[in-house]
């Protein structure tokens, strides 16, 4: 299969990338927003969150030892971040609430060692590409899912806009 | 424009992005990517989108340059010696006057060939009222040699 000039000026990666942020306790931060139109096609082929740090809000509710992170019951989302893909989503509204597409978290009872940074995650990559091909406009936010941690962490990715994908 | 691609090599993507950020009144802006091209080589913005959150004071949006939207993402080309002050008028830009989403047109990139420093930039050009705006884009730089 040969690659001509034009197709490959119909498809574009498009960065998701969040330096380092400290998001605190119940609150977000949309990273990227793409407007998809009909027939193109958008692909989220790569997507990674990495909490570097954890910080108690609290002084008396530190981190790690007897300290427990404990989860905003009112967001729908588990873990102590979630990445979502929401679709006509406000930045500055809940994006738990919001019609998402696909949202990943890391799992509520991982513990942040002392000495050490957590494990990077990805739900997203390769085969496991997610394909969006609904008009819309398409928001990639982070939510820290805690009440008693602020967090510092690491958004990257890959959304790949097609244009003029083959029929 | 309709030949076969025979080398990757020579094209290469940059990222043009800022994620949702506060951007202080009177012409501040957040400089995302300052991309170099020499005599030759093209540089491309196919796509480039801006989400204009929100003011985030109650106030008048008079706007410093009446000629320019109250938020744009643009494209600068020369020289930069700083950034905090109107630096006179962008080679591309596309913007809003009020909360909302635009993005350009991928059919009609803005297409750069002379040789220089470009600096992509988000702009808030409100006079008094400091906003809440994203941008996610990608700019790709052709060399033909």
């Amino acid at each position: 299969m040969l690659l001509t000039e034009q197709r490959l000026n119909t498809v574009i990666d498009l960065p998701i990338a969040l330096p380092v942020t400290k998001v605190q306790a119940g609150d977000w931060i949309t990273v990227a927003t793409v407007e998809l139109i009909a027939p193109a096609k958008l692909t989220l082929s790569q997507l990674q969150a990495h909490i570097v740090l954890m910080e108690a809000v609290s002084a008396s509710d530190p981190c790690g030892g007897l300290g427990k992170n404990e989860i905003n019951e009112d967001f729908i989302a588990g873990g102590l971040i979630a990445v979502f893909i929401a679709k006509n989503a406000a930045p500055d509204s809940r994006p738990d609430l919001q019609p998402y597409s696909e949202a990943m978290s890391v799992p509520s009872n991982f513990e942040l060692a002392p000495d050490s940074t957590a494990p990077v995650f990805s739900s997203r990559a390769g085969s496991d590409a997610l394909v969006l091909a609904e008009s819309g406009l398409y928001s990639i936010t982070v939510l820290n899912n805690t009440v008693n941690r602020n967090i510092h962490v690491s958004v990257n990715g890959i959304l790949t806009i097609d244009l003029d994908p083959p029929a | 424009m309709n030949g076969f691609v025979t080398s990757l090599e020579s094209v290469a993507d940059c990222a043009i992005s800022t994620p949702l950020v506060r951007v202080p009144a009177r012409h501040v802006g957040v400089i995302m990517a300052q991309i170099s091209i020499e005599k030759g080589q093209k540089l491309s913005v196919r796509y480039m989108g801006i989400h204009f959150a929100k003011f985030l004071r109650i106030g008048g949006i008079s706007k410093l340059n009446t000629a320019l939207p109250t938020v744009y993402a643009a494209v600068y080309h020369g020289n930069f010696e700083k950034f905090g002050s109107p630096t006179g008028r962008p080679v591309g830009y596309i913007g809003l006057d009020y909360p909302g989403y635009a993005s350009m047109d991928p059919a009609t990139p803005f297409e750069f060939r002379l040789p220089g420093v470009y600096s992509f930039a988000l702009v808030n050009n409100a006079a008094s009222n400091d906003i809440a705006a994203l941008v996610t884009g990608a700019a790709r730089v052709t060399d033909p040699r």
